[in-house]
């Protein structure tokens, strides 16, 4: 039970640091944000992240 | 041969003698660890307050949108270097707060700088106009109905967090040589009719129908988080 929470966090804290970076950039004028691109991009690495997760722990279940 | 140890029936721990073996009780609590997910979550709220009052402060420029994404990067790692040891909600939590906070600001450009409310600008000289106009939440009206510019070039930069920014223009306006800007990240636009509406609505009008304007060159850019811009001629 530990372990898929384990594996949990770990995929949320990729996707944290990956949109950290986006975040970043683009308050360093790296390049702007589109508002009709963000929310999909976020939603598509929430839910990526949540099937990675869920298919990892149905995995491990015999 | 004597021996120095204490005779069997010597009970432990009694003055002036020494247990022979260590105590297997249970470790006391002295020396007991942070639990590392409130440790890190407790570092990083601490190093993002450090560095936003430091920016507050002036002591050196940061934006608060950077300030953010550092924050975010951190509890990313944190989690990452944590999974190991639990699930720590408390990060995760963090997290998605940061992640909307971000979304919100930067895809829609929600400042709230500029204070609440509804604030009314009527100029009527070059002298009253100032370069830049900000309201975090309400109405922004600039009415320029009644201002008089000498040849030259001016520029205004105006915009709401949320609300309405409503622009009256200078008698005149606009002329060739004067674009008018404007855009929302949800809302509405309408630029002397000329419409849009939803995500990120704008409409660029770079070449108004009103003659040469004697001179005067007049750069207009608005914006408003969530919204609407509208823009009426005198």
């Amino acid at each position: 039970m530990a372990a898929s929470y384990n594996r949990t966090a770990a995929v949320a804290g990729l996707v944290f640091v990956g949109l950290g970076i986006v975040f970043l950039l683009e308050a360093l004028n790296v390049f702007e944000l589109r508002a009709r691109y963000v929310w999909p991009v976020v939603l598509i690495a929430i839910g990526a992240a949540v099937l990675a997760s869920g298919i990892r722990s149905s995995r491990r279940r015999p | 041969m004597t021996s120095e140890l204490p005779p069997l029936d010597q009970p432990a721990g009694e003055e002036g003698a020494e247990p022979a073996t260590p105590p297997t009780t249970t470790t006391p609590a002295i020396g007991r660890r942070i639990p590392s997910g409130r440790l890190m979550l407790g570092l990083v709220l601490l190093a993002g307050g450090v560095l936003w009052l430091l920016g507050t402060l002036d002591v050196f420029e940061v934006s608060v949108w950077v300030v953010l994404s550092i924050m975010l990067i951190a509890v990313g790692l944190a989690l990452l270097v944590g999974s190991r040891t639990g699930h720590h909600g408390g990060l995760v939590a963090l997290g998605v707060v940061l992640v909307v906070e971000l979304g919100l600001g930067s895809s829609f450009d929600v400042s709230l700088r500029g204070g609440i409310g509804d604030r009314t600008f009527s100029p009527t000289s070059a002298s009253e106009l100032q370069r830049e106009y900000r309201l975090g939440i309400g109405q922004l009206t600039l009415d320029f109905s009644r201002l008089a510019l000498s040849p030259g070039h001016y520029s205004i930069d105006a915009h709401v967090g949320i609300g309405q920014l409503l622009l009256r223009l200078p008698p005149g306006q606009p002329t060739v040589g004067s674009p008018i800007f404007a855009k929302a990240g949800v809302g509405d636009v309408n630029v002397l009719g000329k419409e849009d509406s939803g995500l990120d609505a704008s409409v660029h009008l770079l070449s108004g129908g009103g003659g040469r304007g004697g001179g005067v060159n007049l750069f207009v850019e608005l914006s408003v988080g969530i919204g609407q811009v509208t823009v009426d001629g005198s």
